[in-house]
């Protein structure tokens, strides 16, 4: 009976060790190199999965002859259904002496106990050189330039883009002081006369500009029905000015008394006459059709309330985009100096880094 | 009022002589019911010693329009039936050898006429085309070693179908610029075509007998070339042409690529005689731009060349007309 239960505790104890185990195994991939040549120690660490570990830390050497070169993240791989894992870890070692190297047990620390892979070793051996065949001596080689990498300069590359902008504003900002004038240059509108009202000033032009005689009829007519066609496109909204005199009495029947248009049916007629056919006027029938085209826009005007018209008048489209542009250059200003000014110091930073 | 003698003196003549013009129109009616602008194109044709391209679906009386205008003037008139194996010894004469006198002699066509009807112009081959549209612009036409004047007046009238284009041979657009209008004729109103329909079944014709002589043509043209066309008119004629060659110069940018040419200054030329023409129709000494735009639909509609653009997005000459006319500032 005592028996049965020392054997138990012997296989329960056994279990229990091999749960625990931890083996470490390292190998290199090549036993044998040229001086100058490189080559990878793999060392692999099994342990139980949450365990602690502490692989070996070269700073340059292994050995006295056998330099380390750069050491791989570990890569860990779970084994026995995640019970177990496998953590294994790369060095890249060359030499650069001739000679039989022993690479000692490297150790690893798990749970802060040493464990311990088998040792290897590395031979080292130099290039035959043929002493009888000196014309195949090379010399030593340039120190070779390091490669032209993008990244490097990709940054410094497109800040100094950035920079260009900063440049045509500063030119601009110049000659704005130069000339000593605003940075943005303020219009003030004035406000815009309703249609009777630019018809009513155009036709008082034309009353006191000058005295007409009949030889100037031909000019003065031109202008009296300008000023009405004008007036009616703007009053109306068609296109009065690209009409025939007969085409702009056919609109207007629509929308106007046809007894109401005589007069001014009566006006256009004298002006084809006059415009066309070498008729002259006398002044009086000059003052005639002014009072008969007065009186056509003061029936047919559209009164403005006056509170309106001290309103700012509203911007035509070429008004309002260059107001937009102007506020589209104020911002622009502003965030280019803002980009331009840490462009400049990303630029100094990135070319400092690189030189130094 | 003040007067302007020279142009009341004409307004006078014009009213004296141009009261044929009613005639011609009353005496067209009776014969052609409605196609009012048919009629008034013939007139303007015959005006301003200007050649006319008819066209339009068959059965729109184009043919008739024209053999009656011919009737109702005391002048000879022939007419050619363009079909694809006339010669052009057909049209202008050839020389033909006598047997009795022992040598050639000229033997006129029918082109030696006062009034010349070339109907279905287009079914004759180009050399044939050529031939006539030779005579239209030299206004003679040699046979053999002789040159031959044509009788004044001298009016081509041509027709050709829209439609049926197999077999045919369209005219070039050099050739069709001989012509001073191009006539687009339209199916008649609905009450026209009652009126048509209620002359043509009650049977017997009217005769048509000539009211005018060859004289009164030649007269009435003379009057014509005297009408007033002031600058403006003449600047306003130039604008448009000149917006058929660049309309982005006449805010007209979206037809650029729509026209591959336009107007030549035969344009101008025609546009004034036709305005002048229609002022004269009108009994009106002068003209104003009213008559410019009345016309300038059949002087230009054949002389603006259309782009492939035009032809893929459907645009057409008269459209193109009809926008610049909307766009070029009236005088």
């Amino acid at each position: 009976m005592n028996k049965k239960y020392l054997i138990l505790l012997l296989l329960f104890s056994i279990s229990m060790m091999a749960s625990a185990q931890v083996t470490v195994d390292a190998s290199i991939d090549t036993l044998l190199i040229r001086v100058g040549e490189q080559t990878k120690i793999h060392l692999q660490v099994s342990m139980d999965a949450g365990a602690n570990y502490d692989f070996p830390q070269f700073k340059d050497t292994i050995v006295a002859g056998v330099e380390c070169l750069e050491v791989s993240e570990p890569s860990v791989t779970e084994l026995n259904d995640g019970k177990r894992i496998l953590v294994s870890k790369d060095y890249l070692v060359t030499s650069f002496d001739s000679g039989h190297y022993f690479l000692p047990p490297l150790e690893v620390l798990v749970d802060q106990k040493p464990y311990v892979s088998k040792s290897l070793s590395l031979k080292v051996f130099s290039v035959d050189v043929d002493v009888t065949k000196p014309n195949e001596f090379f010399g030593p080689k340039d120190v070779m330039d390091a490669p032209f990498e993008w990244e490097d300069w990709a940054l410094i590359f497109w800040l100094s883009i950035l920079l260009i902008p900063m440049i045509g504003l500063c030119a601009y900002l110049v000659i704005r002081f130069r000339d000593n004038k605003p940075i943005i240059r303020h219009i003030k509108l004035a406000p815009k006369l309703p249609p009777h009202q630019k018809a009513m000033n155009e036709i008082q032009a034309i009353k006191s500009e000058k005295r007409w005689t009949p030889e100037d009829s031909k000019e003065y007519y031109t202008r009296l029905t300008d000023a009405l066609r004008n007036y009616i496109k703007d009053r109306y909204g068609f296109n009065a000015t690209e009409m025939t005199s007969s085409e702009i009495i056919e609109h207007l029947t629509s929308e106007k008394d046809e007894k109401a248009l005589d007069e001014l049916r009566q006006l256009f007629q004298t002006a084809d006459l006059v415009k066309f056919a070498k008729y002259y006027t006398q002044i009086n029938e000059n003052d005639m059709n002014l009072v008969n085209a007065v009186e056509f826009i003061n029936q047919t005007k559209v009164e403005v309330d006056p509170a309106e018209l001290n309103k700012e008048q509203e911007m035509t489209v070429e008004e309002k985009r260059s107001r937009a542009v102007k506020f589209s250059l104020l911002a622009g200003i502003i965030i280019l100096s803002i980009l331009s000014v840490v462009a400049i110091g990303c630029i100094g930073k990135e070319i400092y880094e690189l030189c130094f | 009022m003040a007067e302007a003698i020279d142009i009341r003196e004409l307004n006078e003549r014009i009213e004296r002589h141009s009261a044929f013009v009613t005639n011609l129109v009353t005496g067209m009616n009776q014969q052609i019911i409605g196609q009012k602008h048919l009629i008034e194109s013939l007139l303007i044709g015959l005006l301003s010693d200007g050649h006319v391209l008819l066209e339009g679906v068959p059965g729109l009386a184009k043919t008739k329009a024209i053999k009656t205008l011919a009737s109702l003037i005391d002048a000879q008139f022939s007419r050619i039936q363009f079909t694809p194996d006339l010669l052009p010894a057909d049209i202008i004469g050839t020389m033909i050898y006598s047997q009795q006198d022992g040598k050639f002699v000229s033997k006129k066509g029918p082109v030696f006429a006062n009034f010349v009807l070339a109907d279905e112009i287009n079914r004759a081959p180009a050399k044939v085309q050529s031939a006539l549209l030779e005579a239209m612009q030299e206004r003679q036409v040699t046979l053999g070693n002789e040159t031959f004047l044509l009788p004044k007046p001298f009016l081509v009238l041509a027709t050709q179908n829209p439609i049926e284009q197999e077999g045919t041979y369209p005219l070039p657009e050099a050739q069709v610029d001989r012509f001073m209008l191009k006539v687009i004729i339209d199916y008649p109103k609905l009450e026209e075509e009652k009126l048509i329909i209620r002359q043509n079944i009650a049977g017997g014709k009217s005769e048509v007998r000539p009211i005018l002589r060859t004289q009164d043509i030649t007269e009435a043209r003379e009057i014509v070339r005297q009408v007033y066309l002031d600058e403006k008119i003449e600047q306003y004629i130039a604008d448009i042409v000149f917006a058929t060659r660049y309309p982005e110069k006449y805010g007209l940018k979206e037809l650029k690529d729509y026209i591959s040419f336009g107007g030549s200054p035969r344009a101008s030329i025609n546009l004034a005689l036709a305005s002048r023409a229609y002022a004269f129709i009108k009994r009106r000494g002068y003209v104003i731009p009213e008559d410019v735009r009345a016309v300038a639909h059949d002087v230009l509609r054949h002389r603006i060349g259309l782009s492939y653009e035009a032809e893929a997005s459907n645009v057409t000459s008269e459209e193109i007309i009809s926008k610049i006319l909307n766009s070029v500032e009236v005088p």
